[in-house]
C-alpha cells in the first residue's frame, strides 16, 4: 500500500471519528433536566354560618348573638319579635382541603321567664321539649331545611350521610323556621319564652372518625 | 486604419463576453441536497392543574394507619378518599421531536407515596380508583411495617422505571395518578400536627426518544 493510499485511508477514518463524535454530542445536548420542589400541608377546614332573621342576616356584633357563650338569642314564643324563632333561617356551608366526614350537634335551651306585674320579680325555668316530628330537628321546634339529609344518630349528633369530597363546598340548610311556643299574659304576670341556640359542627378526616369520634360506620345510616 | 479596427473589434468583443458571462453568473441557481430541519425538544408537565413550576404549593395531607386501615382491613373506609390525589400529566407538542422522560421524586419519611400508572389512557372514568386495593394486595401476612414501606417503594419504582423507556412520541400525553398520604403509625406517640409540612423535590429529566437514560 503506497503513502498515498495510506494517507487516504487515514483522512476517511479520522472524518468518520469526527462525525460519529458530532451525533454523540448532539444526543448530549437534547437532555434537560428541570426540577420542582412540592411543599406539601395538611391543609384547612372552613365553616361559615349564615344567620338570617326573615331575610335580614347578623353577624358576630349582633345584640342576638352571645359572643361569650356563643349562643344564638331567639325569641320562642311572639312572634312579632324581629328575633322571632318562626323567621329563623340558618344554613352551614363547610370546605374543606381534605375528605371530611361532618357531624351537627343543636345545643337548645328553652327558658321561660315569668315576670310578676306586682312586685316585678322575675322567675326562670327550663322547659324541654319531649315530641319529635319527622320534619323538624329532634325534641325541637325548630324546622329543618329542604332536602337535608342528616342522620340522627342515639347520641345526640346528626350525621352527615356521605363524605365530604376533598376542596368541595357542603351547604347544609340546617335551619328554616320552626313552631313558636305559647306563654301566658295575664294581670298577674308576663311570660316570655326564650331560646339560646348552640350549634357544634365537627368535621374530622374520613378516614379517622371511627378513632376520633368512637362510633362506627352504623352512624351514617348507611 | 484597418490594424485599429481590429484592435477594437477585439476590445468590444472582448467586453461583450464579458458582459454575457456576468449575465450568464447572475443566474446561476444553486440547489440543496438535503434539508435539515431542528426542532427543540419539549415536553409540557403539569400537577393536576397546574404547570410545574420550581416552587408549589399544595394542601391536603391527611394521616393514615397503615396497620390498622391497609394490614387488617380489606375495604377503604374513607382511606381512599382522604389520600391527597395528583395527576401529573406528560406532553409532547406536536412541534417536539418524540423523547422519553425520567421522573425522580425524593423519599420524605414519613409520607407514603403510591404511583399508578395508567399510560396513554386518558378516560379517567377507567383508572385505578380504589388504592387502597392496591396497597392491600401489597401486603403479605407477617410482614412488618417497614418491610411494607419497602414494597410500596420498589412497587414506586418500578413504575418509574417502565416510564423512563417509553418513547413518547408528538401529540402523545401520559398519565401518572400520584396519591400521598402521611403515615401515623411513624410517629410515637401519634400526636397529630395540624400545621406540618412537607417538601418534595421532583426532578425531570428528558431525553431524545432514541436515547437512553443512564442508570443513576
Amino acid at each position: 500500500m503506497s503513502n498515498q493510499t495510506k494517507k487516504w485511508i487515514m483522512l476517511i477514518v479520522l472524518y468518520i471519528l469526527t462525525l460519529i463524535g458530532s451525533i454523540y454530542v448532539t444526543f448530549a445536548y437534547y437532555q434537560k433536566e428541570q426540577t420542582s420542589i412540592l411543599v406539601y400541608q395538611t391543609g384547612e377546614v372552613e365553616v361559615t354560618m349564615l344567620v338570617s332573621f326573615d331575610g335580614v342576616f347578623i353577624d358576630q356584633l349582633s345584640p342576638y348573638y352571645d359572643a361569650t357563650h356563643q349562643e344564638l338569642i331567639i325569641h320562642a314564643s311572639d312572634i312579632t319579635q324581629a328575633h322571632a324563632l318562626s323567621k329563623l333561617k340558618i344554613t352551614v356551608v363547610i370546605r374543606s382541603d381534605y375528605a371530611s366526614r361532618v357531624r351537627i350537634k343543636l345545643k337548645e335551651s328553652y327558658i321561660r321567664t315569668r315576670t310578676y306585674l306586682a312586685t316585678e320579680e322575675t322567675f326562670e325555668e327550663v322547659i324541654v321539649i319531649t315530641q319529635s316530628n319527622e320534619d323538624y330537628h329532634p325534641y325541637s321546634q325548630l324546622k329543618k331545611g329542604d332536602m337535608l339529609d342528616l342522620n340522627v344518630y342515639q347520641d345526640g349528633y346528626q350525621y352527615v350521610r356521605n363524605i365530604l369530597k376533598s376542596n368541595h363546598r357542603l351547604e347544609l340548610p340546617l335551619i328554616d323556621g320552626g313552631s313558636m311556643l305559647y306563654a301566658r299574659t295575664n294581670q298577674h304576670f308576663k311570660e316570655d319564652i326564650i331560646l339560646r341556640l348552640g350549634i357544634m359542627i365537627e368535621v374530622v378526616q374520613a378516614n379517622r372518625y371511627q378513632d376520633i369520634w368512637k362510633v362506627d360506620s352504623g352512624v351514617f345510616g348507611l | 486604419m484597418k490594424k485599429w479596427m481590429i484592435i477594437s473589434l477585439f476590445l468590444l468583443g472582448m467586453l461583450a463576453f464579458s458582459s454575457i458571462s456576468f449575465a450568464w453568473f447572475t443566474y446561476v441557481q444553486r440547489k440543496s441536497l438535503v434539508s435539515f430541519v431542528s426542532h427543540e425538544m419539549r415536553v409540557d408537565l403539569t400537577l393536576g392543574d397546574q404547570a410545574f413550576q420550581t416552587t408549589m404549593v399544595l394542601k391536603g395531607l391527611t394521616y393514615v394507619s397503615l396497620e390498622n386501615e391497609v394490614f387488617h382491613r380489606d375495604y377503604s373506609d374513607g382511606f381512599n378518599d382522604v389520600g391527597l390525589r395528583r395527576i401529573i400529566t406528560i406532553n409532547v407538542p406536536l412541534s417536539s421531536p418524540s423523547l422519553k422522560v425520567n421522573i425522580h421524586v425524593e423519599e420524605q419519611y414519613p409520607l407514603i407515596y403510591l404511583f399508578i400508572d395508567e399510560g396513554l389512557n386518558h378516560d379517567q372514568s377507567t383508572w385505578v380508583q380504589d388504592y387502597h386495593h392496591t396497597l392491600h394486595l401489597l401486603y403479605e401476612q407477617g410482614d412488618t411495617h417497614e418491610a411494607f414501606r419497602e414494597k410500596v417503594n420498589e412497587h414506586n419504582q418500578s413504575i418509574l422505571n417502565h416510564i423512563k423507556t417509553v418513547e413518547l412520541k408528538p401529540g402523545q400525553t401520559y398519565y401518572i395518578q400520584w396519591m400521598i398520604w402521611i403515615d401515623i403509625d411513624a410517629f410515637e406517640p401519634q400526636i397529630i400536627d395540624p400545621m406540618i409540612t412537607y417538601m418534595i423535590p421532583i426532578r425531570f429529566m428528558t431525553i431524545s426518544g432514541k436515547g437512553a437514560f443512564e442508570d443513576e
